[in-house]
């Protein structure tokens, strides 16, 4: 079962590859035409969410458990936000960014270790799926804004249309990762409270979630100040970014924490 | 002053100022670990009062951070609101300029004010509610240690006088790959002989009374005692020892007492005294033939089978401002998530 979730994940990691290189093609097309690079994600996102079914299958839970299903999940979220950014948005441009992510983050899955253990007792409520789900949700909207903060600063003086977009594109994948990220702190504070005693624990994880919610609450802030919009909430919403990558992995390679990846 | 304390450019530097500082003492927490271990286990307040300023300089600094931050939340959510109220009572309004919002353009270009306009000053309101309920839990309440309690044993929670918790059964189940599949107890909280509630204890299911909360952390299996058989001297008898019991043996003065227990070996050291003088003291197990009997003067006394017992190890805590920050944090992010599917008017 695992080894098929396996060819799964490498059908999906080949075909991003495929997308990346299309939607390079695309940028230099006309914009009517339909993007390449869709119609290979598309099929992308199927064959890699059916790896996350079949995994799920395998495990019995939500694939979150661990490093290589967090990975997994993420480069999921971070594929779908992109592909539903292409949809809604008349540019196409972040995917060059968003794509290789996505990219990343699923081979870094299929190189770990997919060695399956049972669920902890404090992992088996609903409240574990609700928390993580939103917390990578709001990951991959960060990485969506983080894509479009980049192009934005890149057309902002060349092409004010396009700057226009991006600029709405990277105010709209804040809110909505910032919302999600609520949700995500929320529903941990009720688990935490469930199942270990407290809502609120001093350890570097919960610690750099707040910082990152706060962060990006700042960011959302920011949008409202006609000195803040535009090119600075474009270089916070990058440097955000970093903090989004530190507070998944940084945390966990590098300080000593109790709360899982 | 008051301008620009209700102002979100005051909003975003304080924001970036406690980003800053939450960083930087992440990484002092990193680097003074055996000091921060216990910073969970009892009330924030506490803690500090115990703690080097040298060390918790950062917590102190991002309390009075938020305080001020809280200062300029009520007053920019105030400032606000009071336009949005105006403007829904249809009189007329002055739009500031210099922080342009998407409601002073509604205003300005004469549309109708909708729900969606208060949503985001709503969700301030449940931000500072969360706050308010996170300052109570860090002034009052108790966080307890986790203390092993026996079934059918009576435990008094010392940090809440009059109250006292009865566990009733205890389970645990190992699965196959042995992780515990399965862990709970049954537990009844008394005030006096009043049962004040009941229910089963659970991991994410924990006993909820007002502001307290009743938590299995483990369940352990320790040693209550062994069973000894006694021959020798015209008579021969079993009987269960256990730590603060003696035994008679019923002849020559012969008593036998539990000292020590040791979990790991599974060992009890017995003593034998003889009118109430020590003659034969030894570690007994049943596990090691080497060390399974004590003889004296003709008595043999044997290590039969040690009487085990299953204890809920529970955590018992108090925080009157948890539900409070329950319910901000669900006020912010209903009117969060309701922003941003409201529909705007066209």
């Amino acid at each position: 079962m695992q080894n098929a979730a396996n060819v799964l994940s490498y059908g999906a990691f080949f075909l991003y590859i495929s997308a990346f290189i299309a939607a390079l093609f695309d940028a230099t097309k006309k914009r009517e035409s339909t993007p390449l690079f869709r119609l290979i994600l598309f099929p992308a996102l199927l064959l890699h969410l059916s790896g996350l079914l079949l995994r799920t299958y395998y495990v019995g839970h939500a694939p979150m458990a661990n490093l290589y299903e967090t990975l997994l999940f993420f480069s999921f979220c971070v594929a779908l936000s992109t592909l539903v950014y292409g949809l809604r948005y008349p540019v196409r441009m972040i995917e060059l960014i968003s794509l290789p992510v996505a990219s990343v983050l699923l081979f870094l899955a299929i190189r770990a270790d997919h060695k399956f253990t049972p669920l902890f007792l404090a992992l088996k409520t609903i409240w574990f799926e609700v928390h993580v789900m939103a917390s990578f949700a709001g990951y991959a909207l960060f990485t969506i804004s983080f894509s479009a903060a980049f192009f934005f600063l890149f057309y902002m003086n060349k092409n004010l249309k396009e700057g226009k977009i991006y600029e709405e594109m990277v105010n709209s994948a804040n809110v909505w990762g910032f919302s999600f990220f609520s949700v995500a702190m929320f529903s941990g504070a009720i688990w935490a409270y469930l199942a270990w005693g407290n809502y609120w624990f001093w350890e570097p994880k919960t610690i750099w979630s707040f910082i990152l919610w706060f962060y990006f609450a700042g960011i959302v802030h920011g949008h409202y100040l006609k000195n803040w919009r535009g090119k600075r909430v474009a270089w916070m919403t990058i440097f955000g970014f970093v903090v989004v990558i530190f507070t998944y992995v940084g945390v966990g390679l590098l300080m000593k924490s109790s709360h899982n990846l | 002053m008051y301008k620009y304390l209700s102002s979100i450019k005051l909003t975003l530097l304080l924001t970036y100022i406690i980003v800053a500082v939450t960083m930087t003492g992440s990484f002092a927490l990193l680097f003074h670990r055996e000091n921060f271990d216990t910073i969970d286990k009892q009330l924030l307040i506490d803690w500090l009062a115990k703690n080097s300023p040298a060390l918790s300089w950062w917590i102190i600094l991002l309390i009075s951070l938020i305080f001020i931050f809280a200062i300029n939340t009520v007053l920019c959510t105030y400032e606000r609101l009071a336009v949005l109220v105006k403007a829904w009572r249809g009189k007329r309004v002055d739009v500031v300029h210099d922080e342009a919002t998407r409601i002073s353009e509604d205003i300005e270009k004469g549309r109708g004010l909708r729900l969606r306009a208060f949503l985001p000053y709503i969700a301030h309101i449940g931000f500072l509610i969360a706050l308010i309920g996170h300052l109570a839990g860090s002034l009052w309440g108790f966080r307890g240690a986790d203390v092993p309690v026996e079934k059918g044993e009576v435990y008094k929670i010392k940090e809440a006088p009059g109250l006292s918790i009865k566990v009733g059964n205890v389970v645990m189940e190992i699965g196959e790959r042995g992780y515990p599949e399965e862990m709970w107890a049954n537990v009844e909280l008394f005030e006096g002989e009043k049962i004040l509630k009941k229910s089963k204890v659970e991991i994410n299911g924990p006993l909820v009374y007002k502001s307290m909360a009743i938590y299995i952390k483990n369940v352990q299996s320790y040693t209550k005692g062994m069973v000894i058989s006694s021959k020798g001297k015209g008579h021969a008898s079993s009987f269960l020892l256990t730590p603060g019991g003696d035994t008679y043996l019923g002849t020559e003065g012969l008593t036998v007492t539990a000292g020590r227990i040791n979990e790991r070996y599974g060992a009890m050291e017995v003593l034998l005294f003889k009118n109430m003088k020590l003659v034969a003291r030894q570690w007994l197990t049943p596990y090691n033939p080497s060390y399974k009997t004590l003889s004296y003067e003709g008595l043999t006394l044997s290590a039969e089978e040690l009487s085990l017992s299953e204890a809920a190890v529970l955590s018992i805590n108090s925080d009157p401002g948890a539900k409070i920050v329950f319910w901000g944090l669900l006020i912010f992010a209903v009117s969060l998530l309701t922003h941003l599917f409201y529909r705007r008017s066209k």
